[in-house]
């Protein structure tokens, strides 16, 4: 196992190498200087900017540069914020994100699971329709529109929660459900329809046939067959719910990294584009290995080649 | 559900009800704070605190508290006053002014602020290091350009004038003739421009062109040198005088100097941050030193700011806040939605989505105000069939400006065919005629397009944003409607149409300016035919000739006259197509005082306070606290 690991490792880093190299090169060729506005800037000034982020040299040595930085843990500056660097800016932000984003799983994990699991084990029942129309909504509605909803009610109409902002646990349970709603939803479908497909199969007619309580053929057997579906669905989206929703930050007025992923791109903020893909990326690549990694221990049919 | 549904109306009625709102106002009318703080929405993270670097809103309105500058704009007035200058002289030829600055200026570490660091700021604005997009506006002061373009200095030439000009033209080697050369007699020295598209070229250039003339090619004893600040006119002449002679009498430079960029800024701590390699941490709320009313002493990234009361200002005494808090909140509903719950007591200039806008009409706390900005579509006139005016004409005549103010923007803005605006510094705008779609098509047929007929196929580009594409599609629709002739039209990302505005890869592009100082020469002077904004290739060289007379004229009157010719000859060429005159629209609580409509939307902290009867609920007569500013 520890040799799958090891490999899969090395994959994470060649895999990252690329994401890195290409993610500069788009950048990079996308037209338009993060320095343009309306006014012309003058053209010393320009070059003093270009001089203070090392936009002077040629390409290919900006490239090695970087990759060097990265190594060492230097993103770079960011060129929108000008006093701060791209590892502060990550690390005031993400901390924020992954509050909410651990909230939002927790929220979607329970209600997805066991309103999944609800669902199957009472097939074809007004439980049944009933859940799966609800998670059929959650799916439908985008935090794009929960979020506003969710305001509306739970901040303005009754002045439970603050509408927006950062501060303390109220700022972060709107945004959590906004976010995690969807997820759930996913989870609720994917649970059921793991668990149908093992309560259909031999070794659970076997377990019943021996005689074993309904709940325990359901929670010892059945769930643990739902489980696999949703892990494999949960390491991707776990790591994008880490890295933080661009809607639902815009929406409650969140301090976390979700936005940047388009700001800084529309800003030409170079660096800080740069940096938040990367953590994106490593999020990915390590919650994948992980989730190839839990696969072994969840199903004995599994292993590590 | 079935028990929590009436709950759940129940407490909505109640919500709905509370005292705390009041049919006239949005949202809450009492104060969420103690009475000596005010809470403000900044509009999102400042790209800039340093102020040589100010050049957004948001940078401004966060720095403008801090920093005091030799003049202020009167917040009722809109008019230049003295502020850290109490009084100035101006010589005989309008040239050289001298300031006299208040004695009891300190910065917030105690240190006294004097004219001394008025003259580094300025010369630190020019500077290209300091990376201000501003600098420009300091190329004013006589040798500015020469110092912030990177110009070789020669001295130990005597005559200072064309023939002498000449002379160093025909003796430079032939590859360095392109140099343009300018001379300043009060310093005894010649500037030589360089120029060259690539900056490593340039930079060889120059060196090769000190290297020439230092080898003796202009005379044994004339010396070439890189331009240092040291010739830039502007003088502290003791700690309370500050001496600067323009490169024309601008009347326009008081005003001017009102800008954030032109704010005094602390060079021992500069330098201090300078020696340590990272000279942009001088503005954290850890380091910062300033010399205005409040002062950054803490924030979290894209929360909030907090100001505390500086007591070392020279006006504390007047400023009856202590603390203000400024909340970072980027979009407008969000802005809104804060604003109704009292999160903040007056938001930044984007309110709330502008769909809102007859809903919050019927509310007393949501202003409706004039700007000094223009919006207009720009003409390629360099491009078929663009550069006949006629056309231009044409395309400008057809356009119903008051329908799309009227039916589209609805918040008051002003449509017009003119750049200046009226009352902007004294002027009177020349009205031209706003909308002739009869003549628009007299016009374009004159041009050889009778009915639209073999009209090329043009692209009108603009910014991506819903505003921007109606106003778009309208113009679009009346073009076919009057002139029979149809545009294709393109919403492009905003740095993206910017790379196309600068290669001149358009035809009609819609673009903005806002008045920097309130005068017309803001507005008019973009359009110079040497001006790195004018990006609609036409030029003309009786409008350069009238505002270069406009520069040096002191008469007043004359000058708006001279304006008034300069807007003629615009109106009737129409490189630019103005469609309408900005108005400013923002939502302020009741009990927030010493807070004024502004031209330039810039609202100085030092003058507000709360109302404290509001916290009661609304009062018998709100308006009992007459609304002024101090002094």
């Amino acid at each position: 196992m520890l040799f799958f690991i090891a490999k899969r490792l090395v994959g994470v880093v060649i895999t990252l190498f690329v994401i890195i190299t290409l993610s500069f090169l788009i950048i990079r060729i996308t037209p338009g200087s993060p320095f343009s506005q309306e006014r012309d800037v003058p053209v010393e000034v320009l070059e003093a900017l270009k001089a203070k982020y090392g936009f002077d040299k040629p390409l290919h040595k900006q490239y090695f540069q970087y990759i060097g930085n990265v190594v060492k843990g230097d993103l770079g500056l960011s060129i929108k914020y000008s006093n701060r660097t791209v590892n502060e800016i990550i690390k005031i932000s993400l901390p924020k994100t992954m509050q909410i984003g651990f909230l939002a799983l927790i929220w979607a994990i329970l209600v997805g699971f066991v309103g999944g699991a609800i669902a199957a084990v009472k097939q074809n029942t007004k439980w049944d329709y009933g859940l799966m129309s609800i998670a059929m909504c959650g799916i439908s509605i985008p935090p794009l529109v929960s979020g506003p909803l969710l305001i509306l009610v739970f901040a303005l109409a009754l002045p439970w929660f603050p509408t927006s902002g950062w501060g303390s646990w109220k700022h972060v349970v709107l945004p959590s459900i906004s976010l995690g709603s969807v997820y759930a939803a996913y989870i609720a479908r994917l649970t059921r329809g793991g668990m149908l497909e093992v309560i259909r199969s031999n070794y659970i007619r076997t377990a019943r046939a021996k005689g074993l309580s309904e709940k325990a053929v359901v929670v010892k057997h059945a769930l643990k067959g739902g489980i696999l579906p949703v892990v494999t669905f949960l390491g991707p989206a776990v790591a994008s719910i880490m890295v933080g929703s661009v809607v639902v930050e815009k929406i409650f007025n969140t301090p976390g990294m979700g936005p940047y992923f388009v700001d800084a791109a529309f800003n030409r903020d170079y660096f800080l584009l740069m940096g938040v893909v990367i953590v994106y990326a490593v999020f990915l690549l390590l919650l994948n290995l992980l989730v190839d990694i839990a696969y072994g221990f969840i199903d004995p049919r599994i292993r590590f080649e | 559900m079935k028990k929590i549904l009436p709950l759940l109306l129940l407490s909505l009625t109640i919500a709905c009800t509370k005292k705390d709102t009041h049919p006239d106002y949005y949202g809450t009318v009492i104060p969420k704070h103690p009475a000596d703080e005010m809470w403000t929405d900044a509009g999102g993270e400042p790209q800039y605190m340093d102020p040589a670097q100010v050049s957004d809103s948001v940078s401004q309105a966060l720095t403008d508290a801090m920093f005091v500058r030799l003049t202020e704009v009167h917040p009722i007035t809109q008019k230049p006053i003295g502020d850290f200058a109490t009084s100035w002289d101006l010589s005989q030829d309008g040239r050289e002014y001298t300031f006299h600055l208040r004695e009891d200026a300190k910065w917030s570490d105690g240190k006294p602020m004097t004219a001394h660091d008025v003259e580094y700021s300025w010369k630190r604005l020019l500077n290209p290091k300091t990376v201000s997009t501003y600098s420009q506006m300091a190329d004013i002061i006589q040798n500015g350009r020469a110092f912030r373009e990177g110009s070789v200095t020669v001295t130990g030439l005597k005559n200072f004038d064309a023939a002498e000009s000449k002379m160093i033209q025909d003796k430079l080697p032939a590859q360095l003739k392109d140099v343009e050369i300018t001379s300043d007699a009060r310093t005894k020295n010649y500037f030589l421009f360089v120029k060259d598209e690539d900056a490593q070229a340039k930079k060889d250039k120059k060196d090769q062109l000190i290297e020439e003339i230092n080898k003796g090619i202009l005379g044994s004893d004339i010396k070439a040198e890189p331009t240092t600040a040291n010739v830039v006119q502007v003088q502290a002449k003791d700690d309370y005088t500050l001496w600067v002679q323009l490169v024309s009498p601008a009347p326009y430079f008081v005003g001017m100097i009102s800008y954030m960029v032109f704010a005094p800024v602390p060079k021992h701590v500069i330098e201090k941050f300078e020696a340590q390699g990272r000279p942009e941490l001088w503005t954290r709320a850890e380091n910062i030193v300033v010399s205005g009313a409040f002062k950054l002493v803490e924030e979290e990234f894209k929360q909030y700011k907090i100001y505390q009361k500086n007591p070392l200002y020279f006006h504390a005494d007047k400023v009856r806040l202590n603390k203000v808090k400024a909340i970072m909140i980027e979009n407008a509903q969000p802005t809104m939605n804060a604003y109704k719950v009292g999160q903040h007591d007056w938001s930044s200039s984007e309110s709330y989505p502008s769909e809102y806008v007859d809903e919050m009409r019927k509310y007393k706390d949501t202003w409706f105000y004039p700007k000094t900005a223009v919006y207009y579509y720009q003409f390629n006139v360099e491009r078929k069939p663009l550069n006949d005016k006629r056309v231009r004409q044409a395309l400008s005549l057809a356009v119903d400006r008051k329908s799309i103010v009227d039916n589209i923007l609805k918040l008051g803005q002003i449509p017009s065919r003119d750049l200046v605006m009226e009352g902007l510094g004294g002027y009177k705008s020349i009205q031209s005629e706003v909308y002739n779609p009869a003549k628009a098509k007299q016009l374009l047929s004159e041009a050889g397009y009778p009915n639209g007929k073999d009209f090329p196929k043009i692209l009108v580009k603009f910014n991506t944003l819903e505003g921007h594409r109606k106003i778009a599609e309208a113009v679009q629709e009346m073009w076919k409607n009057n002139l029979n002739i149809h545009v294709e039209i393109t919403n492009m990302e905003w740095r993206t149409l910017i790379e196309d505005q600068n290669v001149h890869n358009f035809d009609i592009m819609r673009m903005a300016w806002v008045a920097d100082y309130l005068d017309p020469h803001t507005f008019l002077s973009v359009f110079l035919s040497h001006s790195t904004n004018n990006h609609t290739g036409w030029k003309n060289a009786k409008f350069d000739e009238l505002m270069d007379q406009s520069d040096y004229m002191r008469d007043p009157e004359a000058r708006l006259s001279l304006f008034q010719e300069a807007e003629h000859i615009l109106a009737d060429e129409q490189p630019i197509m103005p469609i309408y005159w900005y108005s400013g629209t923002k939502q302020v609580k009741p009990y927030v005082k010493g807070i004024f409509p502004s031209l330039q939307d810039k609202y100085n902290w030092k003058y507000m306070w709360i109302d404290e009867r509001w916290y009661k609920g609304v009062p018998e007569n709100p308006d009992a606290v007459p609304n002024v500013p101090w002094e």
